[in-house]
């Protein structure tokens, strides 16, 4: 039943007697494998989890222990071929995982929208008309939800739509949506009422196709009609009734920079990892399968908390169709490896455990190296203490250099980490960089912005301009626009240029006024400094967001002059006014030029009988 | 250009304040009207760029001024590559280190595009066209042997203008065919002039007449004078009265660093070494270049040292020295950045443990 076959080939050929191991260094070590009988020597290295194959060995024994063996009905493999990512498809909100404030922004957003759409009244409407909208309906008319892969942005997307009373139209990557052929289909979803009764919402999918930019033109049209008609009183206005979705993975790609000051933005993170394992652990028992919660835990680890990955995972590895699940799969145990270098296995000795492992590491990829750096100052066992590190620096540049040349090389360092570091009894904790990445992509890509709005080299800019440019943005004042001193004012102006210059400008968001892109949190680094800073500049945006919208009011519908009455009396006045305006000097004197000639301007009723 | 470092740039020679030598060869270079390939260097904020383009409006005219940014696009093999050309009928600007790595298909690709392209405007005084090259020490090695035949081939109506921080890595057959200029930093009496014409243009009162200040500021910007004046307008924006007693406003990242330094001074265990790490990763993920990182921690603990009092705090500064510039070299070889800032903290820990 153990499915370790490969490894008690490994242990063959070690066990031939002596083997030669090549330092970088050029030093030769010989490695001497004690001569054993086989069979007793495999039995504690299965025993041990010291082995990647022993995870999915271990699987399949349990799996084999508790669930009775018995033969699938039809109706039962049916079911096993829908992918538990449809399957397990969030179907209601309470359904949802994640961060609940986010799924509740998004509830919010899309409850601002019943006052049109279904005509209740909701309490949400006092701020939308301070901010513009006199329908009730949200500021911004759409949301941009955005986010790693496999967190659920469709799903919520789609349940919360389903939840408010929308019918879902999706329109994803797979449709054609190149150019602007999709408008008549966005214009008829938007406006038309499905069989069911209930009204459209509409979700977009993948905004962030590179190719999409028509797209995105057709719903920034849509949004500009809205704009008009709101301050035009036409016949004709076109309003936008229903709500719109839009879903991205990159919220800066360089398509989406017209839609992302249009749009509502709601970022969403990975839903924290407890529950993660509640839900895979509740999959699992309803599927009959067989996890323990440390497997749970390596199998959300390695596929980094992305829901999707997991249950694909979990369907592949251990569903009842497939029989020896995932095998010998790199991605699922780069985490065991680095268990396995920093346990010491006192079975074996020294010099034998290290020609083990570094059979296991022939076809080991950085993940694990990485993953050795991350976890080798907290293992904790013993006092390790600063010189072992440093041996450890010049391991760690040679296995970066020759990262470089070939990759087998750097599984050297990785043996140095277990020579050094390992020990009995481990607890190997690796800190999830996901945030870090994450963090670093959102400011170079801020980063580029900026640099293409002020074409100052990136060193300048982190360096010095940014952060300057950023405590140039402040203005401590308390009074409004109206009683300012004229060298506040000055500054103010100073201020506006500045921000134009950089690209910069005001947005409401959930926590109050901000700027947009965050110039602050680029250079400020601590939680406080920029809480701090931030509170230090709202003053400023206040009076600037004031400035914008009165620029942005509409003026009262009654001063216009209203075109109805227009006809050809409108014109006979203004001739006449023309007429009877006392003519000066070569002034407002209207040429009229004669050419002689013929025109075929000349209507005629013919009948047939002219033309025969 | 509303910043006052933009606003008060300097357009003409006549206008530049100091360096009077260098501004008087290029005044002579300008009026013979035709100049060899150039290779400008100095430190930052010393005025490479200013000169540079002064120079090319004293040639061409104002007509130079009139930039804009276009998006060009490369063909690398399958892979598309972006790039920021800014532009005027007389000049290019690139920044290749903004394309690391693919920086030689640029070169080639767009200098051979501009030289190849002679210009039919027969009005015009000069045939050439100029390619302003920023960061040339940034070019790879490939790129600067790109540039090499191209420098000779096409000098009929191509001339470059290499800027860059250091020559060092500028490879010796390009040195040959340049005509090299060194601009050096502004001294901080010289920023003080700039600072003051600044302020009267600005009409601005709110400073107070003490030139401490100014050294202050000067000071605390490196004498690079781009970030002087941001410094100083941003001090102005600050501050209703500025004094010399008022704080000089230092990047956040500054202070990251030096309350690192200092810690490594006081604690050296591996708990500290956990805490720097995470707070190199903050630096790096806020787009800090790890080399910028590891010089201004060196400069940090040489500063830092100065103030303990111990028999070998000499032989300690050389070799923490020493460190930085190996880990440096291991900065540039390899490319997991956070290995080796955190070795050289290690090894920094190392050294002071046995010799405090």
């Amino acid at each position: 039943m153990f499915s370790g076959l490969s490894f008690k080939d490994s242990v063959l050929s070690t066990s031939k007697g002596s083997e030669n191991v090549r330092l970088s260094s050029g030093k030769t070590i010989v490695l001497k494998t004690r001569q054993r009988d086989r069979s007793v020597d495999l039995a504690p290295c299965l025993s041990d989890n010291n082995s990647m194959d022993v995870l999915m060995g271990n699987l399949d024994i349990e799996k084999v222990v508790q669930k009775p063996r018995f033969t699938p009905k039809p109706k039962r493999l049916k079911s096993d071929k829908v992918l538990w990512t449809e399957k397990w498809r969030p179907s209601t909100y309470l359904d949802l995982l994640g961060n609940e404030r986010i799924n509740r922004l998004t509830l919010e957003w899309l409850s601002q929208w019943s006052k049109v759409v279904f005509n209740t009244p909701n309490d949400m409407t006092e701020k939308n008309r301070e901010l513009g909208d006199p329908y009730g309906r949200p500021h911004r008319k759409i949301l941009l939800l955005n986010g790693p892969p496999g967190i659920g942005k469709t799903s919520i997307a789609h349940v919360i739509a389903k939840q408010v009373g929308y019918e879902v139209l999706e329109i994803n990557a797979s449709d054609e949506r190149a150019g602007t052929s999709v408008r008549d289909k966005i214009r008829n979803s938007l406006s038309s009422v499905t069989f069911s009764g209930k009204p459209t919402c509409l979700v977009i999918d993948e905004i962030d196709g590179s190719t999409e930019t028509g797209f995105i033109k057709v719903l920034l049209e849509i949004l500009n009609e809205d704009d008009r008609a709101q301050v035009k009183s036409k016949k004709k206005a076109k309003f936008l009734m229903r709500p719109i979705i839009a879903v991205c993975n990159d919220l800066y790609a360089s398509c989406l920079e017209k839609l992302r000051p249009r749009a509502e933005i709601i970022t969403m993170r990975h839903p924290p990892r407890r529950a993660i394992k509640e839900r895979l652990r509740k999959i699992c028992k309803a599927e009959s399968l067989a996890f323990s919660d440390p497997n749970l835990e390596a199998v959300a680890e390695t596929c980094n908390f992305d829901m999707r990955g997991c249950l694909n995972m979990l369907q592949f590895s251990g569903g009842s169709s497939i029989k020896n699940g995932g095998g010998k799969d790199l991605q699922t145990s780069w985490f065991n490896l680095v268990k396995t270098t920093f346990t010491r296995d006192n079975s074996l000795k020294l010099g034998q455990q290290f020609a083990q492992l570094e059979k296991l590491l022939l076809v080991s990829d950085e993940k694990v190296l990485n993953g050795c750096f991350n976890a080798y100052l907290n293992v904790g066992y013993q006092n390790i203490d600063l010189t072992r590190c440093d041996a450890m620096t010049d391991w760690l540049y040679f296995a970066d250099a020759a990262g470089n040349l070939q990759d087998s090389y750097s599984s050297l360092a990785v043996l140095k980490f277990y020579l050094l570091f390992s020990g009995t009894s481990t607890e190997v904790k690796t800190s999830n960089l996901s945030e870090f990445y994450e963090n670093r992509r959102r400011y170079a890509q801020m980063l580029r912005y900026f640099n293409t709005a002020v074409s100052i080299p990136t060193l300048d800019l982190v360096k010095y301009v940014i952060p300057f440019a950023s405590s140039i943005l402040t203005l401590n004042l308390k009074v409004s626009i109206h009683n300012m001193k004229p060298n506040e004012k000055a500054k103010l102006e100073t201020i506006k240029n500045v921000m134009k210059q950089f690209g910069v400008k005001v947005e409401r968001s959930s926590t109050g006024l901000e700027l947009y892109p965050p110039i602050d949190s680029l250079c400020h680094f601590s939680e406080q400094s920029l809480r701090q800073h931030q509170q230090k500049k709202q003053p400023l945006l206040i009076l600037l967001n004031e400035e914008r919208i009165l620029k942005r009011k509409p003026e009262p519908l009654e001063e216009r002059p209203t075109k109805r009455n227009v006809s050809a009396d409108f014109f006979k006045k203004q001739y006449g006014e023309i007429v009877e305006a006392p003519i000066k000097n070569n002034e407002n004197r209207i040429w009229v030029k004669y050419h002689e000639g013929f025109s075929d301007a000349v209507k005629k009723n013919i009948r047939w009988s002219d033309l025969f | 250009m509303s910043l006052w470092a933009d606003k008060h740039r300097p357009k003409t020679l006549e206008q530049l304040d100091f360096h009077e030598g260098i501004s008087n060869r290029l005044k002579s270079l300008a009026s013979s009207g035709d100049f060899p390939h150039l290779l400008v260097y100095g430190p930052p904020g010393a005025g490479k760029k200013t000169r540079v383009l002064a120079t090319l409006r004293e040639i061409f005219g104002p007509g130079v001024e009139k930039l804009k940014v276009d998006v060009k696009i490369f063909e690398n093999g399958s892979r598309k590559l972006e790039f920021n050309v800014i532009s005027s009928p007389y000049h290019y600007e690139i920044t290749p280190s903004d394309m690391s790595g693919n920086d030689r298909i640029v070169i080639q690709d767009l200098l051979k595009q501009v030289a190849q392209t002679e210009s039919i405007d027969f009005t015009r005084k000069m045939k050439f066209k100029v390619v302003i090259i920023n960061e040339a020490e940034y070019l790879t090695r490939d790129a600067q042997a790109a540039l090499r035949r191209t420098m000779e081939k096409y000098s009929g109506n191509l001339r470059l203008i290499l800027l860059c921080n250091s020559t060092s890595t500028i490879i010796p057959p390009i040195k040959s065919r340049t005509l090299q200029i060194r601009v050096p930093s502004p001294t901080a009496p010289e920023m003080s002039l700039v600072f003051n014409k600044i302020l009267e243009k600005e009409s601005v009162t709110s400073f107070d007449d003490d030139p401490s200040i100014f050294a202050n500021v000067a000071a605390n910007s490196e004498r690079n004078l781009r970030m002087g004046i941001m410094l100083l307008e941003s001090l102005y924006m600050n501050n209703d009265q500025i004094t010399a007693k008022t704080p000089m406003i230092l990047p956040d990242w500054k202070g990251v660093i030096k309350n690192l330094g200092a810690e490594i001074l006081k604690n050296r265990n591996v708990q500290m070494v956990q805490s720097a790490r995470s707070t190199f990763y903050d630096l790096i993920a806020h787009c800090i270049p790890s080399k910028l990182i590891l010089s201004e921690l060196t400069w940090e603990l040489w500063y830092l040292l100065g103030n303990v009092k111990s028999g070998n705090v000499d032989q300690i500064k050389g070799s923490i020295v020493d460190a930085c510039s190996t880990f440096d070299e291991r900065l540039s070889l390899g490319q997991k950045d956070i290995f080796h800032l955190e070795g050289f903290i290690i090894k920094t820990m190392v050294i002071l443990e046995k010799n405090l």
